[in-house]
């Protein structure tokens, strides 16, 4: 093909008159690809096709519409499996705590991998700039959570509101363990307050740094916070513990009460400088990288007339005219993410392995669900320096050049094969099983001598429970002895026939003569024959994994030693014999189910050494494939797809830049003749790198 | 030796140093006829988190200190003693050791007025080195080197091997890199499009991407000669971020890179709790990171040419705050080493018993120490400083 240079002249003049004509009422293809960029990741030829023609309105709805709160591939499923026991785990020793952290870092990347598919297969790009978008803003990093759990479950809370009311963001965060503990907030307590979240969420969450507050509403925020942490012994989730709360009068933000987490968020979000920070915020996500005063205002003012609906807002923005306005086009810097996702998207490349995609990102400052630091990602030109820049190169020849990194995988898509599940326990109905023990204190006072044990994955008749937390004391002052039990685990299957004492989730059980008239009289058969069979069990289990012990005494403390605690607990299985009779079961002991424990791979890793070993055979089976909805084998297809009229050279560039690109010298049709070269150019060229 | 590079250096810059803009922005004053040192080379190493200065640097003797760290003070047998009164934490032997030989100045009491506990508002002011108030978003290297003061010969006026641009931002030569390998690997992956002139000031993302590319190449360029041109030595490093991106600053200083400040940096100092296993481990890293820079720096002969720096946002509360930890707080001491520096305590202590609202009140100024180093390295005269600190033997 060979075309004059007056073609080529008049074929950009005509597109910069389609520009200049295009509007509100029909979307050209570069006004379609603006669109989709800046909502979503990159922009494939069928996504352009789809929109050309609409109007503002209509294009900026379909967009919307997309939004879900669910994912449109499932995550893992360990994100919503099992809590690990994640406190007691090095008690079990060094092959299984490194076991146990070992998983969990596969288990993180299997989650990151999932993400970067996730972003380039969705049809709903926005909800996943959306999530990422809540995920930097309410920065948190598994660095110091480590657990993988947390942050699955935390960016399932991000993506539910992603596009709903930021009130519903505000508070559940200030409930979300991952930030919980990522903040320090499990240690925020009323007698020694720990300014951590409370400063943050005031300064990085709300109101924005120097945006009308100071140190003493930082110091009452912090206060409110305290006692709003993750429990302890039963399933780690949210928990509120008043005697750590200081309910105290606070004056916050012009305000005085006794205020708590909900009031904090309810404070800050009413306080008349709340919004434009978010609003500028969002501003320099999709719009440009120079937030408009007067704009920020107006949609501040708007946002607040919707109840901090996301929706309206975002709806109003990508409807301004700073939006559309052609002077903005470019403005924005591709995050790593949004640069990697969005050329496999715009390409229809599909990649065989999605943690490697993560790990490209990381290479490039942007590993996900690891922000740097609470501040979350760099933005804008703080993502391109001299390093980045050759980073950022290097990945995308490895797009352009068809020559995936080894860790990328090649086109070839192959699915993956999900991590194998726990072995069947085994044992028969009338066997009382445990899959581990955890002894977490062991005390002795002038009155007597205790022990809390942890009996985890417990199966008796039928049922399984996660965990039975089992507190043993003997006081010998007051005269009495016994068991306290906390059903909280096990609930709602286990001493359905007992009552907690007041509202707390532990039950007491004092194996004297006469119990069953008294204490137990209104107790069934089942609770009764899982009373016998915890008492006449718990010496041997102690026995054996007495060594276990999750804690070591403080200074100044004394520990009885195990003998000691197994005699006292002999004793009073002796006693409780004698009141409710012994049990039939025969105990089964063991880690039957590791994967419950978190401790997948346990079967294979005989000591740190095999960890290694287990660890690539385990992740290559947690590969999963990054595949567009649309693919295609090579560029010359990806060209005919594009929307039609013009060079190939311009449809190319139209569909993957937001500016033009500097030729410097270089006749555009001379490249056009090789249509992988043609791509090669553009996506290597500086221009790529903003949107 | 040098000379050959540089000429090729400023050819890649389609300039000869004669074209470089001279105009002398107010406050800044190059000396002038003085024999300037020359080769000086400043290794800032920044603390990120906010370091404790007071378990870094302990008052030991201070029955004020025992009061205010019940829990997680440190006890004078577990700490180095640096004289009667004073202890380095007991993780950092190799500090102790450039102590021993005089080659290390801590500076205490560094801080500013109207302190701020925003760990980005903080790094914020101290990276541009104009107090509290100002918004300027240039680096104070950037705003010192600027107007033709950068030193020269120079292959690249700043390099940072770790964390944001920081002090380096702003217009000039400033380049960023990991660690040499990756960098001579995908160095040439960058499409070939060197500008004649770097552009101004960038005003638009686009051109701050296309500065960017330039300037990789340009730099890359001159760096990547040198490292082919060279033998590496082995040096030990830590295996940590800290010790990877220090060995990647010693390797470059070895191939004869020319460059007056690289910039370097290690996270974790954000102890809001259980802070003293965690600080004692970073403590140790930096102390051995440190002392591995100082041994590289002897073997290849440029000790006396190099100054390092540490510095943090903020120190922490003085007082603990029951969660084995401490909060974001105001003033610490910095460390500067090296062998031309001049060993002992510099700045002022910060008295224990005058706190204000709990929290330690900075005697010296950050704006001084910086005004010690740019007069110290490079005669440059800082219009930010009251006085500058002398923190180096006549030179």
């Amino acid at each position: 093909m060979k075309r004059s240079t007056f073609v080529l002249t008049a074929s950009v003049i005509a597109s910069f008159a389609g520009a200049a004509v295009a509007g509100p009422a029909a979307m050209t293809p570069e006004e379609a690809r603006h669109l989709i960029s800046r909502t979503g990741f990159g922009a494939s030829p069928q996504e352009i096709k789809a929109l050309t023609g609409l109007s503002y309105k209509e294009g900026v709805a379909a967009i919307l519409d997309t939004v879900n709160t669910t994912p449109s591939t499932p995550m893992p499923d360990w994100v919503n499996g099992p809590d690990y026991p994640e406190v007691y785990i090095w008690t079990l020793g060094q092959t299984a705590q490194e076991l146990f952290f070992t998983n969990r870092w596969m288990e993180i990347e299997e989650l990151s991998g999932w993400w970067m598919s996730e972003m380039v297969a969705t049809p709903s790009p926005l909800t996943e700039r959306l999530t990422l978008f809540w995920h930097d803003h309410f920065a948190t990093s598994y660095e110091s959570v480590e657990n993988a759990q947390w942050m699955g479950r935390q960016n399932q809370f991000f993506r539910a509101h992603a596009a709903g009311n930021f009130a519903d963001l505000a508070h559940g965060i200030l409930q979300d363990p991952a930030m919980l503990i990522y903040l320090s907030n499990i240690e925020n307590i009323a007698e020694s307050p720990n300014e951590n979240l409370g400063r943050e969420f005031l300064e990085l969450f709300t109101l924005g740094e120097g945006r009308g507050y100071t140190q003493a509403d930082v110091e009452a925020a912090a206060r409110a916070l305290t006692g709003h942490s993750i429990a302890e012994l039963s399933a780690p989730v949210y928990t509120f513990y008043p005697e750590d709360h200081d309910d105290g009068r606070k004056s916050l933000l012009g305000q005085t009460g006794s205020f708590d987490a909900a009031d904090l968020a309810d404070i800050a979000l009413a306080h008349p400088e709340f919004g434009p920070y978010i609003v500028e915020k969002l501003w320099r996500a999709f719009i440009s990288d120079q937030p408009d005063p007067a704009e920020v205002a107006r949609l501040s003012t708007l946002w607040r007339e919707h109840d901090l609906e996301l929706e309206p807002l975002l709806r109003a923005m990508l409807l301004s005219d700073a939006f559309w306005a052609p002077e903005n086009r470019g403005r924005l810097v591709k995050s790593p993410v949004v640069l990697i996702a969005g050329t496999l998207r715009s390409l229809g490349t599909p990649v065989e392995n999605s943690t490697g995609l993560a790990w490209l990102a990381h290479d490039m400052g942007q590993a996900l669900f690891f922000p740097p630091n609470v501040g979350g990602w760099p933005e804008g030109v703080g993502w391109i320096n001299d390093a980045s820049a050759t980073a950022r190169a290097t990945t995308l020849s490895y797009f352009a050049f068809g020559e995936m990194d080894d860790d990328v995988g090649t086109r070839t898509p192959m699915m993956a094969a999900t991590s194998g599940g726990s072995a069947p326990a085994e044992g028969g109905p009338e066997d009382f099983r445990v899959g581990q023990v955890f002894t977490v204190d062991l005390e002795q006072t002038d009155a007597g001598l205790g022990g809390l044990f942890v009996l985890y994955d417990v199966s008796f008749e039928g049922q399984t429970w996660r965990s039975l937390p089992i507190w043993v004391e003997a006081n010998t002052q007051e005269d009495y002895a016994g068991y306290s039990i906390l059903k909280a685990d096990c609930r709602p299957t286990c001493f359905r026939s007992m009552r907690g004492e007041e509202e707390e989730d532990w039950i007491w059980y004092g194996p004297w003569e006469g119990a069953l008239e008294d204490d137990l009289s209104a107790a069934s058969k089942q609770d009764i024959r899982l009373l016998q069979a915890i008492a006449g069990h718990l010496p041997g289990l102690i026995e054996i994994t007495g060594d276990q012990m999750a804690w070591k005494p403080g200074p100044g403390e004394t520990m009885p030693g195990i003998g000691e605690i197994v005699a006292m607990v002999q004793d009073l299985a002796d006693e409780s014999a004698d009141a409710i009779g012994s049990t039939k079961t025969t105990l089964v002991q063991g880690l039957r189910a590791p994967g419950l424990l978190g401790l997948q791979g346990y079967a294979e890793v005989r000591d740190v050494d095999d960890i290694d070993g287990y660890l690539e055979q385990a992740e290559q089976a947690r590969i999963r494939p990054a595949i567009p909805q649309v693919t295609y084998a090579t560029a010359r297809e990806w060209l005919n797809d594009l929307p039609a009229g013009g060079l190939d050279s311009k449809r190319a560039a139209a569909a993957l830049l937001a500016v033009p690109r500097q030729t410097r010298g270089q006749r555009e049709e001379l490249i056009a003749e090789d249509v992988d070269a043609l791509v090669r150019a553009l996506i290597l060229s500086p221009e790529y790198q903003v949107h | 030796m040098h000379t050959p590079s540089r000429r090729r250096f400023l050819s890649a810059l389609g300039a000869g140093a004669a074209s470089l803009p001279l105009i002398t922005m107010p406050g800044f004053v190059a000396a002038v006829g003085q024999d300037l040192p020359k080769g000086k080379t400043l290794v800032l190493i920044e603390l990120a988190g906010g370091n404790d200065g007071l378990n870094t640097v302990i008052p030991v003797t201070d029955p004020a200190y025992r009061g205010l760290r019940p829990e997680i003070g440190i006890a004078a047998a577990d700490a180095l003693r640096l004289d009667d009164d004073t202890a380095l934490h007991g993780a950092m032997r190799a500090c102790a050791d450039i102590w021993e030989q005089g080659a290390l100045q801590i500076v205490e009491g560094v801080g500013y007025p109207n302190p701020n506990r925003s760990h980005f508002r903080s790094i914020e002011i101290w990276n541009a080195g104009q107090g509290a108030d100002s918004l300027a978003r240039d680096g104070w290297i950037a705003s010192a080197f600027a107007d033709g003061r950068a030193p020269q010969p120079a292959d690249v006026s700043g390099l940072v091997l770790g964390g944001e641009m920081g002090p380096l931002s702003g217009d000039g030569r400033f380049s960023a890199m990991r660690d040499e390998e990756t960098f001579l690997e995908t160095i040439e992956n960058l499409p070939h499009m060197r500008h004649a002139v770097r552009p101004e000031r960038a005003q638009s993302p686009l051109e701050h991407v296309l500065r960017t590319y330039d300037s990789a190449q340009v730099t890359g360029d001159v760096i990547t000669r040198k490292l082919e041109q060279s033998s590496a030595r082995h040096f030990e490093f830590p295996d940590s971020e800290l010790g990877v991106q220090l060995r990647t600053a010693a390797r470059l200083l070895e191939a004869g890179v020319e460059v007056p400040v690289l910039k370097v940096v290690q996270g974790g100092y954000d102890t809001h709790d259980n802070q003293p296993d965690e600080h004692a481990f970073l403590l140790a890293d930096l102390s051995a990171s440190m002392g591995a820079f100082a041994d590289a720096m002897r073997q290849i002969g440029l000790w006396d040419d190099v100054t390092i720096v540490t510095y943090s946002e903020f120190g922490r509360t003085a007082r603990e705050n029951g969660s084995y930890g401490t909060d974001h707080g105001t003033a610490a001491p910095v460390f500067v080493a090296g062998g031309q520096v001049a060993g002992g305590f510099g700045g002022r202590r910060v008295a224990l018993d005058q706190l204000v609202d709990d929290d330690l009140v900075h005697t010296t100024d950050y704006r001084d120490l910086y005004a010690g180093l740019l007069q110290d390295l490079w005669g440059i005269t800082s219009p930010q400083a009251a006085q500058a600190i002398k923190l180096h033997h006549r030179v």
